[in-house]
């Protein structure tokens, strides 16, 4: 594996102990810091996980921040067109 | 392409042309005239012909030559037959500083060509290409009396650079000032006038950025030749996707360890806040403004 990119929610689930696939989602977090796999926070998942948890709770260090700027809306509005062609 | 072929040769002694050639070099450029008198007599096919005039004296500095070469040898280098390209034989031409290439298949070469003769417009060119003829319009303009010319049997004419002409890409302003994370290998620090750091990505590409001095001044770890994330902010060009003016804002210390303790602290909180929470998947699609497909966590 080269990367994770890690969505909203799997911090969720990685959040809450009490979500059904909660051990899976820490084994997985566990694993890829033990491999040294890069795991990718994007800003959005971020801004969503901000809506009822704190993102400073994360162990952010563990994490690699991908800010999302211009090239990232162009790229996403041509993904989009794509998708609904 | 000649120079580092050059060295090459002259490390392991055994080309006695370009010992003599080094000879000739180390002494003017009067003397390399000799030189390219002597190599056009090997090239009696002349196809692309690169020149840069060096008026009124054929003299300059060596750190010259070796940039004119460096950009011959993007402008031939890109595109499918980029490695094909390495081994192509060049010559010296008598007059100017110019380099002469054998004929080339490379179908990207040709185009860019035409392309540069027909119009003065490079939105099409491959990138680099567009790079160098940048970089040789803004020198030309900024020194009078120095033009670049390319020739060429298929052009109907050459291809001239000087303080008149107007090479230039309309995508050229797209810069956009962008904060990014950035993951290398540091391989510089510091700097007398221009404190800098060097970083070796991991695409092999080197970044440098400029550098706070109190910055590095107070840091207290050694990053040198060590894997490292920084937050840099740089302009972006989204057409070229090339970066400038970039510079550290801060080293992002990145930990793989798994900290039990700081993680307790994730799930005590997690519980609280996630409590009203059934589906993750459900409650992110609603988020996105999307109608729940009932999957998730």
């Amino acid at each position: 594996l080269i990367a994770f990119l890690v969505d909203t929610s799997f911090l969720i689930t990685l959040a809450d102990p009490t979500r059904r696939h909660h051990s899976i989602a820490k084994a997985y977090f566990q694993e890829a810091l033990r491999r040294g796999t890069p795991m990718y926070l994007s800003v959005i998942a971020a801004a969503e996980f901000q809506v009822r948890q704190s993102v400073t709770d994360l162990p952010l260090r563990n994490f690699e921040v991908l800010p999302f700027n211009i090239d990232h809306a162009m790229t996403t509005g041509l993904l989009t067109l794509e998708l609904t062609r | 392409l000649l120079l580092t072929h050059l060295y090459a040769e002259l490390a392991s002694g055994k080309c006695f042309i370009c010992c003599w050639l080094w000879r000739c070099l180390t002494v003017s450029w009067r003397e390399l005239v000799t030189v390219k008198r002597w190599k056009r007599s090997a090239f009696t096919s002349p196809f692309t012909t690169a020149r840069r005039a060096m008026k009124p004296h054929p003299t300059g500095r060596l750190k010259t030559l070796q940039v004119f070469v460096s950009d011959i040898d993007e402008l031939l280098r890109v595109g499918e037959a980029g490695q094909e390209q390495r081994d192509l034989e060049v010559a010296v031409l008598k007059g100017s500083l110019a380099v002469q290439t054998f004929p080339t298949s490379d179908a990207g070469l040709l185009q860019d060509l035409l392309l540069l003769a027909g119009s003065q417009r490079i939105d099409s060119l491959h990138s680099r290409r567009k790079g160098v003829i940048e970089r040789w319009q803004k020198t030309a303009r900024a020194s009078k009396g120095l033009w670049y010319q390319i020739t060429a049997p298929f052009l109907a004419r050459p291809v001239v650079i000087n303080a008149d002409s107007d090479y230039h890409a309309d995508d050229a302003d797209q810069w956009v000032q962008v904060e990014r994370y950035v993951r290398g290998e540091i391989e510089d620090l510091g700097g007398h006038s221009r404190p800098n750091a060097h970083i070796r990505l991991p695409d092999g590409k080197s970044l440098t950025v400029a550098t706070d001095r109190e910055m590095l001044r107070s840091d207290k770890v050694n990053r040198l030749y060590k894997q490292a994330m920084v937050r840099i902010t740089a302009e972006y060009n989204v057409v070229t996707r090339d970066y400038r003016n970039a510079r550290l804002l801060e080293f992002v210390e990145h930990d793989n360890r798994f900290d039990e303790r700081e993680f307790k602290r994730l799930t005590d909180r997690g519980a609280l806040a996630w409590a009203g929470v059934e589906e993750a998947g459900a409650w992110v699609d609603e988020q996105r403004g999307n109608e729940s497909r009932g999957s998730g966590a």
